[in-house]
């Protein structure tokens, strides 16, 4: 599933932003010494890991809610609640060792059969997450026959249909968070949910702002975070760079800025790259995209590299669909022959979302670009919310997005294009593509999985259903109050604030 | 004789104090730079083969364009060497366990500084690189680069420069007693010598050892021959000096017995002179043959005392002696003698050129008439006064009429209690004539006689 970075997903009418940068003026909306502020486009549209789909959510999961394993800042894996595990010489089976102090924010001890309820929950029907988990043995099948079990209230067996090298990531991922089974199932639990990550649910406002609130666990198994509180702030971009200079906000790292943003000016810009590409998503489903032929016409005529350029000048660009730094990466434009053909006469609505902050210039850019080159094309910017409808209900015929890693394999962003996934946007179908695929994730051998990467990627590139524009590197603006911020290769959503503290002339602690 | 210079095992340790301080300081510094060295380079080869070793996995992951797994591997090495490790391609770094913020950033390369052993060393890292590709294979266009901060192994070789400072001082220490030990052991024949020299100045006869160091025993065999000689020039001196007192004794005598002859020739006239009357003259011829039997006594000392007892001067303490006289007196007196005799003497010594025999018997004779004098109490003193010795016998009796003194230095008086000639004060007269002193009488401070014996202390 893609998810667009640095932008709202839940969108304020104008009334109602201007209503909160007013808000924001006011003197009650000073932060509180001590209290770090990060703003982010969008409040979490839900609480519940199974169902988090955008960085929003993702961000606010993975402060309260801890998995068995994590990242590092350099994607290293880490055992979180989990204090070591072990793997069996086929690559089928899992053994967890959960930590003895490991706790929930109600006090209560992280067991096994946490651990196996909230990895069930993962495989239900109505989980938007279950693809990342059907590699679990009897995912299709009754509950009985589950390949997870808790040996005893410490040890956690995962049994697999086959090896899948890539499923530790998974459970390092911002989906796979261990809940309470005592309370999981109760009504209104993900009103005030309960998790065991470094920060606990306090309480969330809609007055003065749009407040998420959460407080430092005292009981956290790393150690209790030096934040005594954290707030998220829903904010525009707009707003956000004016609070940040200001002083009404701390952190501005759910929009990666570009750097030559004046708002650098004022705090501290940390760098970083990220595993990110903007694309242009190509519907195979819907004319005239469903010629190959078309989309590769589309792609040469589009000047991504025009794009980036203008819009974009510190990113990257795409020379292939994989971000550097992960196995399939392209380092260097390939020769590129003039396709043949010639546009074609329907029209082409090209969607952009609305809450970019050049929008309009990027649409102008656009249709000026393709319509030089004898397409029928409009830029529509959309609100995000009905782009996602139309990415979801797959009805668009091309959409700008940012197609970003949930964890470091190129097999997170080659299985979109997977036959028999439902988030496969471009409605690509490809034996070979799916077979490759599929052997990938069952080879323990490390260069003839990245060899069947290269033959997926070869084909997803044939397929033309992408146009590369860039790849993002994240310029991420925090307070000069702000120590210990480390940036994440993933992506923002996993930056851990344990470590992050305020000066004392801040309101920080000794 | 002491002085207030410093000895010479202190001299000479407080001249080599700098230059052990300085031997120490310089042998920590020398062997901290040596470590540092050492471990220097131990290091940077170390990093190159660990470089080497990583190149060719490396490589495989450089080709797959793995960044996840490439910062694990380095992140391993990081946490179990010190070091930080960053991959570099086309000039930009893909991968480093410096920072997040470098990657995908142009690389700077590090300032060359001081090249050694295949290694760059500046302010605060080892820097070394290598190309990262398969054992024979083409390169990727990567280098793989290490910075080993320099900090730890300086630290490192502080500590051993420390301890090797503490280690030396300790030794410096150590050799410095022993040292101070050998030069006492060494001074040893010196001090020898050095007694051997300080008993030039006494007369007693000792012994001595031979000096172990050639030139020393040469020094003590002079020393010896000049003591003998000193010894045998004393006693010629002594001789000669016995025979000038002797001399002087007989003219004293022929001097003394002056009077009594001239006494003899008046009562012998008046014994035969017709003019006289009878009970006169009888009287006179009584008084004739006393003062025949005074000088038949007077010559006859004379004579005992020169021919049986030659003057023996020796240079000796006169404490002694006079102790021994008061042990003899103590020895002589019945146990339970009622009167009792006190010594005073000085603390320090008093050498005089003396016949220790002669003058004992001398003294001898004083207490013996200052017991016969006293009621109760006798004292016996010595002390140094106007570059004299004094030695007085003090008594608490009645005193003597000092108008008789010189009849009685003469040996004409006749004892009180006993009767007899009194003879000792003459003799004891004689004895200190014979030494070149006299005999002073004064009124006691006991109430009694004082009797000084007064002998001349050569300068």
């Amino acid at each position: 599933m893609s998810r667009l970075l640095g932008y709202r997903l839940a969108v304020l009418i104008s009334i109602g932003v201007t209503a909160s940068f007013a808000a924001l003026a006011a003197p009650s909306l000073a932060p509180e010494r001590g209290v770090y502020v990060k703003a982010v486009y969008s409040l979490p549209l839900t609480l519940d890991p199974i169902r988090m789909n955008d960085t929003a959510s993702l961000v606010a999961g993975n402060l309260i809610y801890d998995g068995l394993l994590g990242f590092s800042s350099t994607l290293k894996l880490e055992g979180a609640l989990a204090e070591s595990w072990s793997i069996s010489p086929d690559g089928k089976v899992l053994t967890f060792r959960l930590r003895p102090n490991a706790k929930f924010h109600d006090g209560s001890p992280v067991i096994g059969e946490d651990a196996v309820a909230s990895l069930k929950r993962a495989l239900a029907p109505s989980s938007q997450v279950r693809k990342y988990y059907d590699c679990i043995e009897g995912a299709d099948g009754p509950e009985a026959k589950l390949g997870l079990r808790a040996l005893d209230a410490r040890t956690v067996e995962i049994r697999l249909k086959q090896a899948f090298p890539p499923f530790l990531s998974v459970l390092a991922g911002a989906t796979a968070k261990i809940l309470p089974k005592a309370k999981l199932e109760k009504p209104g639990f993900f009103d005030r949910p309960i998790g065991s990550g470094a920060f606990r649910f306090k309480e969330k406002r809609t007055s003065p702002a749009k407040d998420l609130i959460l407080e430092r666990f005292e009981g956290y198994y790393l150690g209790a975070p030096k934040l005594s509180r954290l707030v998220l702030r829903e904010l525009t971009e707009a707003e956000a760079t004016k609070a940040a200079e200001t002083g009404l906000v701390h952190d501005l790292a759910n929009w990666p800025l570009t750097g030559e943003n004046p708002v650098f000016k004022s705090g501290q810009k940390v760098t970083s790259p990220v595993a990110a590409t903007w694309i242009i998503g190509l519907n195979s489903l819907a004319k005239p995209f469903t010629s190959v032929a078309t989309r590769k016409l589309f792609r040469h005529d589009l000047d991504a590299e025009g794009f980036r350029a203008k819009f974009y000048p510190d990113a990257f660009p795409a020379y292939g669909y994989v971000p550097p730094g992960l196995s399939g990466a392209v380092a260097q434009a390939a020769a590129a022959s003039q396709p043949a053909g010639k546009p074609p006469k329907e029209k082409i609505r090209l969607v952009i979302p609305k809450e970019l902050s050049q929008s309009s210039e990027m649409r102008a850019f656009l249709e000026s670009n393709l319509r030089a080159k004898g397409w029928n094309a409009d830029v529509v910017p959309m609100d995000w919310e009905e782009l996602m409808k139309g990415y979801v209900a797959k009805s668009h015929q091309a959409f700008l997005v940012s197609m970003n890693v949930d964890y470091p394999d190129a097999e997170f962003l080659l299985r979109n294009f997977e036959s028999s996934n439902p988030d496969n946007f471009s409605g690509l179908k490809n034996p070979a593509l799916d077979s490759a695929l599929r052997e990938a994730r069952t080879q323990q051998d490390r260069r003839k999985r990245e060899a069947l990467y290269a033959t997926a990627l070869e084909l997803v590139n044939d397929s033309a259903v992408t146009v590369n524009l860039f790849h993002p590197r994240a310029n991420y603006w925090i307070s000069k109050c702000v120590r210990g911020f480390e940036p994440n290769i993933l992506a923002d959503v996993y930056i851990s604030y344990q470590s992050v503290s305020l000066t004392e002339d801040c309101g920080g602690g000794k | 004789m002491k002085t207030g210079a410093p000895s010479f095992a202190s001299h000479v340790q407080r001249e080599l104090t700098p230059y052990r301080l300085g031997v120490s300081v310089a042998v920590s510094v020398l062997i901290a730079g040596v470590f540092a060295v050492f471990s220097l380079g131990s290091r940077a080869s170390s990093d190159q083969q660990v470089l080497a070793a990583l190149s060719p996995y490396l490589a495989t992951l450089v080709e797959t364009g793995d960044r996840p797994e490439i910062l694990r591997v380095l992140h391993g090495v990081k946490e179990s060497r010190n070091m930080d490790l960053v991959l570099v391609q086309r000039d930009q770094t893909f991968a480093s366990t410096r920072s997040v913020s470098e990657m995908d950033q142009s690389f700077l390369k590090p300032a060359p500084g001081l090249r050694i052993w295949g290694s760059g060393f500046n302010r605060s890292n080892i820097v070394s690189s290598l190309p990262v590709l398969h054992q024979g294979g083409p390169s990727q266009g990567a280098l793989l680069y290490s910075f080993t901060p320099l900090g730890p192994t300086l630290v490192s070789a502080l500590g051993v420069s420390l301890v090797t400072l503490i280690g030396s001082l300790f030794i410096s220490f150590f050799s410095a007693r022993q040292m101070r030990a050998a030069i006492k052991g060494a001074l040893r024949p010196l001090e020898q010598l050095h007694r051997e020299i300080q008993g030039l100045s006494t007369t007693e006869a000792q012994g001595s050892d031979p000096i172990q160091v050639r030139e020393l025993e040469e020094i003590r065999q002079t020393i010896s021959k000049t003591k003998l000689d000193l010894t045998n020039a004393r006693e010629r001196l002594a001789e000669e000096k016995a025979k000038k007192l002797s001399a002087n004794a007989y003219r004293d005598l022929i001097h003394n017995l002056h009077n009594p002859l001239a006494a003899l020739r008046r009562m012998v006239g008046i014994s035969v002179d017709p003019s006289v009357d009878e009970a006169t003259q009888a009287e006179a011829q009584q008084d004739v043959a006393r003062i025949a039997d005074q000088i038949l006594f007077q010559i006859s000392s004379a004579k005992k005392n020169l021919e049986n007892q030659p003057l023996s001067l020796r240079e000796t303490d006169l404490r002694d002696c006079v102790r021994e006289s008061a042990r003899i007196i103590e020895t002589l007196r019945p146990s339970d003698a009622q009167k009792q005799i006190s010594v005073v003497l000085p603390d320090q010594s008093v050498v005089v050129a003396h016949d220790p025999t002669l003058l004992q018997s001398a003294v001898v004779n004083l207490l013996e008439n200052g017991l016969e004098a006293s009621r109760e109490r006798v004292e016996l003193s010595l002390e140094m006064l106007n570059g004299n010795a004094l030695i007085r016998v003090s008594d608490d009796g009645p005193g003597m009429d000092e108008s008789q003194l010189s009849i009685y230095l003469q040996g004409r008086g006749q004892s009180k209690k006993a009767k007899r000639q009194a003879h000792g004060l003459s003799s004891a007269s004689h004895i200190v004539r014979t030494h070149g002193g006299k005999i002073v009488y004064k009124r006691s401070e006991l109430g009694g006689a004082s009797f000084e014996i007064r002998l001349e202390v050569a300068p």
